[in-house]
């Protein structure tokens, strides 16, 4: 990880490490038909937070996301990663969607190693790399297949080892687990959560549930219905103690239970 | 899966079922014979058409040999193909990257694509001759509409999500293109090069019907005012099995190669 030159930390307010400032999205902007989908937002995380965002559907949530990913020019405002304005897509900032948008004329090996490969890693580094990420999202055995050989939750894991490869300071999730059934999710977010304890990168997860917002999340932001704005910021203390319990406990626990249902209220207060 | 149950029969009953219907075909050809239906001046029976075929294979049919009409034929319909595909593909890649390029040539591309080729043959002809230049030229025009249409259509539709993971992996342009882009647009390409290749060679006899002095189209042609329907139809019968075997060697290698067909 490069350091951060010392003035822009200290441009940059307390130890904000992505930074959304006044950032605004207007779809078709400029024409009669304009939506807005998000209104001027702010928000800032440090590094290694896990920032899960939740809302009602359509509320701008994935577009808040695709202004940090550098897909979606914002319309209004500045996003920054490390005090740098971002202008683009790019490695230092890995994508996983909901649907896996894996590569499958490549095999699973070669989708793990697409970012390191792409970026002219030397080969033992892309090799080491490969093995490292399949063999702690379990798909080392299957390296030689194709994706559509693997299950649902088998795409995902892969599309999350693609993204980790590259080894970004920064996870952008979106949805990632919104297509899987109700088991393999759970064990999905066990697992996420594992390798983030281990490596301690700094994610922003969006989620539909409130459930696994309030279980992986250091924090929790609520958004509005479009356009949409961020209503709270909850902060939430179950990942960094989770991994010395169990999930289905943690989940049954009171006080995870009150949080959740917090969220909840302020969700259904927003008729969503 | 139970659809894909459905899609993947086992070939031997379909061998056989194929077998049977070629040879009730061949059944019906020889009863019309058998019973007169045509008079059989005008239709040579399954036999004929046999003894044509050995007779033409040794001795050729007016100063060609079969070979070298097949040949002629088959060069032809291949080369507008090559010609075609050479010029369609890369400018259907282009119109599908580059939304003025797309803009430039998709009216040109769209209205020649539904004209009939032979409209054109007789201004080829008197351009480029009566020789295989402007067959091939008209080959070529036919299939080149018909892969850029599908290049284009195909690069326009793979899907953006694969195009921004490529990109935040930190794969250039050029990578993205080549990895992504490209592989991701060859099974409806290869569909288009299947139904491009078809026209060309469903053209091709057309064209040699109105020109020329060797090839299948020609050998028809040339039987037809001798009224010599045994060869008449024994050039039809090699004809169908050029195509067939045409269509099933592309198949075939689109199988082989794009594994990814329809899967995600």
């Amino acid at each position: 990880m490069p350091d951060q030159p010392l003035a822009e930390t200290l441009t940059a307010s307390a130890d904000a490490f992505v930074r959304f400032e006044g950032v605004s999205v207007t779809y078709g902007s400029g024409t009669a038909q304009a939506t807005p989908a998000l209104s001027p937002t702010d928000l800032a995380f440090a590094r290694g937070d896990f920032v899960c965002i939740v809302g009602p559907s359509g509320c701008g949530k994935t577009t808040l996301m695709q202004t940090l990913a550098g897909f979606l020019p914002p319309t209004g405002g500045r996003v920054s990663v490390g005090g740098v304005e971002v202008s683009g897509p790019g490695p230092d900032r890995g994508v996983v969607f909901q649907q896996a948008a894996l590569f499958p004329w490549k095999t699973v090996a070669a989708n793990a190693g697409f970012g390191p490969a792409m970026r002219g890693l030397p080969r033992t580094e892309q090799k080491e790399r490969v093995e490292y990420w399949l063999r702690s999202v379990g798909l080392w055995d299957f390296r030689d297949r194709y994706p559509y050989q693997l299950s649902g939750g088998m795409q995902q894991r892969l599309a999350i080892a693609r993204a980790l490869a590259n080894e970004p300071e920064l996870l952008l999730m979106d949805e990632p687990f919104g297509a899987l059934d109700a088991l393999t999710r759970e064990k999905m977010q066990e697992e996420l959560h594992a390798v983030w304890k281990r490596r301690g990168m700094t994610v922003l997860f969006i989620t539909h549930s409130v459930d696994e917002a309030v279980y992986l999340g250091t924090e929790v932001v609520v958004m509005s219905r479009r356009p949409g704005r961020i209503l709270e910021r909850i902060p939430a203390p179950f990942a960094r103690i989770a991994g010395e319990r169990d999930i289905r406990r943690i989940k049954a626990g009171a006080d995870f239970v009150a949080l959740r249902e917090q969220v909840l209220e302020l969700i259904w207060g927003e008729g969503g | 899966m139970s659809l894909g149950g459905l899609r993947r029969h086992r070939a031997g009953p379909r061998l056989a079922l194929g077998c049977v219907s070629v040879a009730f075909a061949l059944l019906a050809w020889q009863s019309v014979n058998t019973f007169h239906i045509i008079p059989s001046g005008l239709l040579a029976s399954p036999a004929q058409v046999v003894a044509a075929l050995i007779d033409i294979s040794r001795h050729g049919y007016r100063g060609t040999s079969l070979g070298e009409d097949i040949g002629a034929t088959l060069l032809r319909a291949l080369g507008g193909f090559a010609v075609g595909t050479i010029v369609g593909v890369p400018l259907g890649l282009w119109m599908g990257m580059n939304r003025f390029a797309a803009a430039g040539a998709n009216w040109i591309v769209q209205f020649l694509r539904p004209l009939p080729p032979l409209s054109f043959l007789v201004l080829l002809m008197l351009w480029l001759g009566t020789g295989d230049v402007a067959k091939v030229g008209l080959l070529a025009l036919t299939a080149f509409p018909i892969i850029a249409s599908a290049t284009f259509a195909a690069v326009a539709a793979v899907p953006v999500q694969k195009i921004q993971a490529a990109a935040s992996l930190g794969a250039s342009r050029g990578q993205i293109f080549r990895h992504v882009m490209l592989p991701a647009a060859l099974p409806t390409i290869s569909t288009g090069l299947r139904i491009a290749l078809a026209a060309a060679f469903s053209t091709v006899v057309a064209a040699e019907l109105m020109a020329g002095s060797d090839g299948l189209g020609w050998m028809i042609f040339s039987a037809s005012q001798f009224l010599r329907n045994d060869i008449i139809l024994l050039g039809i019968i090699i004809l169908g099995l050029l195509g067939m075997a045409l269509s099933s060697l592309l198949l075939g290698l689109d199988r082989g190669l794009i594994h990814w067909r329809g899967r995600e």
